[in-house]
């Protein structure tokens, strides 16, 4: 009994180094961290410089990738000096920042909300830089800044578009963990289903993994075999199994934060988008102009930092689909232009 | 009649989730019995993972991809037996360290071959077979015989290891080096050679059951797909007696709790997702506490057999 003892806790030391493992390996496995340094403007001290701090690698052709895409942006727009740097831990975030703050970056883009605290802390000792978080969580003085992309409005397109293809009137959402960046925008989605097919309902269910493809698999057939027709995942690596269940029994599905259109093609409708190059050159922007007066910046539909792409391949042709979409492209437009109102349930978190 | 479908719906989820758990446990009911502890077996499963979806990308057929996967497993599980067996260090620690390698393995290569997120390439997986005739009746057909080649397999396996390990000599052999290697040794039966073979025929059958997961399940590959699947097989042993078809019961004892859950979150149930979730591990607590009675492990287990 002992010696059982003995195993199930050796048991539990492995799982747990496997874990801990996986948690620090993406930023630690691209090795020594370099900053890619731009040759300094000609005439020296005017130059707007800009960096951008990255948590994984810039090749990953999502999240890190698109930031990188936004620098570029800057870069070729303002002519700024840029510079980027991937940062090998969580706990180097601070000291990072500073080496930009240092150097006299006037405005740091700090890619993700775990630089949102380190932030807080450096900002009164550096008013003249301006440090952007994605995804950050709040205002601090007048030079923290989060960016919080308003994906309730392209996901109350999502919903309008589960309700109307719904037969059964059962739509599920399925998603990786119950975190505050899934579950306040998808009341959005909530909202568009209410308000196309009031007798239709939403059901979420969590896979609890980020990873483990085959449970969201497990996961989506559960609703498919309970009757559910649209379903649609959100669980990074793990959405695909989900996308898989969905295509392999012909039920309606959408992607979601990157190009997901091809995993699925006969049953995706579309999917949500997030333009970060937008939301990079618009606060550049407003900053360079004077304009910029701190606060949360939430850019959505109208600043073209949130989109909803649809398949149009599996639309056209289809006077169904075509409906839906035209549909969907109305409510954007709306949105562009200030006659629609979504209400902003990612600025209400605490 | 509704009621009918959901129930034949849940038996064929449980049979699916429960199938890596069994595949794995066949291969390790044999080298648990022989005295080794193989925590590596995790690490086995995602090499066979990966190795089933580059076989079966390579060659075109889910088939080779399987053979694949349990060739390169089983070299992982070469390294095990040398270093378990005849270097005789602790089977624990070995065990961890291959999971660390496997982890490390599957992901620089699955990187190196298919690159970074990138659309996976299209490959032969194992698709639903249903057997003729007995697919048709009614419940029964839905519940039992609509399942890829590989769950069916799982089934068969589990005689046949009952078999062997309890009415041949070469069970008896394998059971009693787990239970006393020095007298084995004395009446010449090679030690090492029983435990590196049994460690052979757990990678084979870890390999098989990774390539399950990442072609049976679903059809490509991603980082730590198989997310704890070895230890749940693992616990299936234990939780099982270390007798094939207890590992058969108790897989099946996972897969239910595992697919109740998702049918209790789907069906919009008002007890909490957290509880849900924990189903399956917090059954796998409750197994081992003593509500199945007392699972004996093999006297020599975990301990390198040092031959004087």
């Amino acid at each position: 009994m002992k010696r059982n003892m003995m195993v199930w806790m050796a048991l539990m030391l492995s799982l747990m180094m496997v874990f801990s493992l996986l948690g620090c390996s993406s930023p630690a496995e691209e090795g020594e961290a370099e900053p890619v340094e731009e040759p300094a403007a000609e005439d020296g001290t005017d130059a707007l410089k800009v960096a951008l701090l990255v948590n994984g690698p810039i090749s990953d052709a999502g999240w890190n990738a698109s930031a990188y895409d936004g620098l570029m942006a800057v870069e070729e727009e303002f002519g700024a000096e840029t510079s980027y740097l991937q940062v090998k831990s969580l706990s180097d975030c601070e000291q990072e920042l500073r080496a930009y703050a240092d150097a006299g970056y006037d405005i740091i883009f700090a890619h993700g909300f775990e630089y949102q605290d380190p932030a807080e802390k450096l900002h009164e000792e550096y008013p003249d830089t301006y440090f952007i978080i994605t995804s950050g969580s709040k205002a601090v003085g007048n030079n923290v800044s989060p960016i919080i992309f308003l994906e309730e409005e392209g996901y109350y397109v999502m919903g309008m578009a589960a309700a109307e293809l719904t037969q059964s009137g059962k739509i599920g959402l399925i998603g990786g963990m119950e975190i505050p960046s899934l579950v306040y925008p998808w009341m959005g989605f909530e909202l568009g289903v209410a308000e196309t097919n009031p007798d239709a309902s939403v059901t979420t269910n969590w896979v609890g993994s980020w990873e483990d493809i085959g449970k969201a698999k497990e996961a989506a057939m559960a609703q498919i075999e309970s009757g559910f027709d649209v379903v649609f995942c959100s669980a990074n690596a793990a959405s695909l199994g989900g996308i898989e269940a969905c295509a392999e029994n012909g039920v309606w599905t959408f992607g979601a934060y990157g190009e997901q259109l091809h995993l699925a093609p006969d049953v995706m409708v579309g999917e949500l988008l997030l333009e970060i190059p937008v939301a990079f050159t618009d606060v550049t922007r407003q900053i360079v102009e004077g304009t910029f007066e701190g606060g949360v910046y939430s850019p959505g539909v109208a600043e073209g930092a949130v989109i909803f792409h649809w398949n149009d391949e599996l639309i056209d042709g289809n006077p169904e689909l075509e409906a839906i979409r035209d549909k969907g492209e109305q409510i954007m437009a709306e949105i562009r232009s200030g006659e629609r109102q979504i209400r902003s349930f990612s600025l209400e978190i605490e | 009649m509704e009621i009918l479908t959901s129930i034949a719906s849940f038996i064929a989820a449980d049979f699916r989730t429960a199938t890596p758990l069994i595949l794995a446990g066949m291969g390790l009911v044999f080298s648990s019995r022989a005295g080794i502890v193989n925590i590596g077996v995790e690490g086995m499963m995602l090499v066979g993972a990966l190795a089933g979806v580059a076989g079966s990308w390579w060659f075109g057929s889910a088939w080779y991809g399987a053979l694949f996967a349990m060739a390169m497993a089983s070299i992982i599980s070469l390294i095990f037996a040398y270093l378990s067996v005849t270097v005789k260090a602790d089977q624990i620690v070995i065990g961890a360290a291959i999971n660390i390698l496997g982890l490390g393995l599957t992901t620089t290569f699955a990187r190196t071959l298919f690159g970074l997120n990138t659309a996976p390439p299209a490959i032969d997986s194992f698709s639903i077979i249903a057997i003729p005739v007995l697919s048709q009746i009614p419940f029964i057909g839905q519940a039992f015989f609509r399942q890829n080649a590989l769950v069916y397999l799982a089934i068969i396996l589990v005689p046949i290891a009952s078999f062997i390990m309890f009415k041949t000599d070469i069970g008896l052999k394998v059971r009693a080096v787990g239970e006393h290697p020095k007298a084995c040794d004395t009446v010449g039966i090679n030690v090492y050679l029983v435990r590196y073979i049994t460690i052979l025929v757990s990678g084979l059958f870890s390999g098989l059951a990774g390539a399950y997961v990442s072609l049976g399940l679903l059809s490509f590959f991603t980082e730590n797909m198989v997310a704890g699947r070895g230890f749940m097989a693992l616990a299936a042993v234990v939780f099982g007696k270390y007798s094939p078809k207890g590992i058969l019961l108790a897989g099946l004892v996972f897969g239910a709790a595992e697919a109740i859950q998702f049918r209790l979150q789907a069906a919009g149930t008002a007890i909490p997702f957290q509880f849900l979730l924990m189903l399956p591990y917090a059954l796998t607590i409750f197994a081992l506490a003593g509500f199945v009675g007392k699972s004996r492990a093999p006297a020599a287990n975990a301990q390198p057999y040092e031959k004087d």
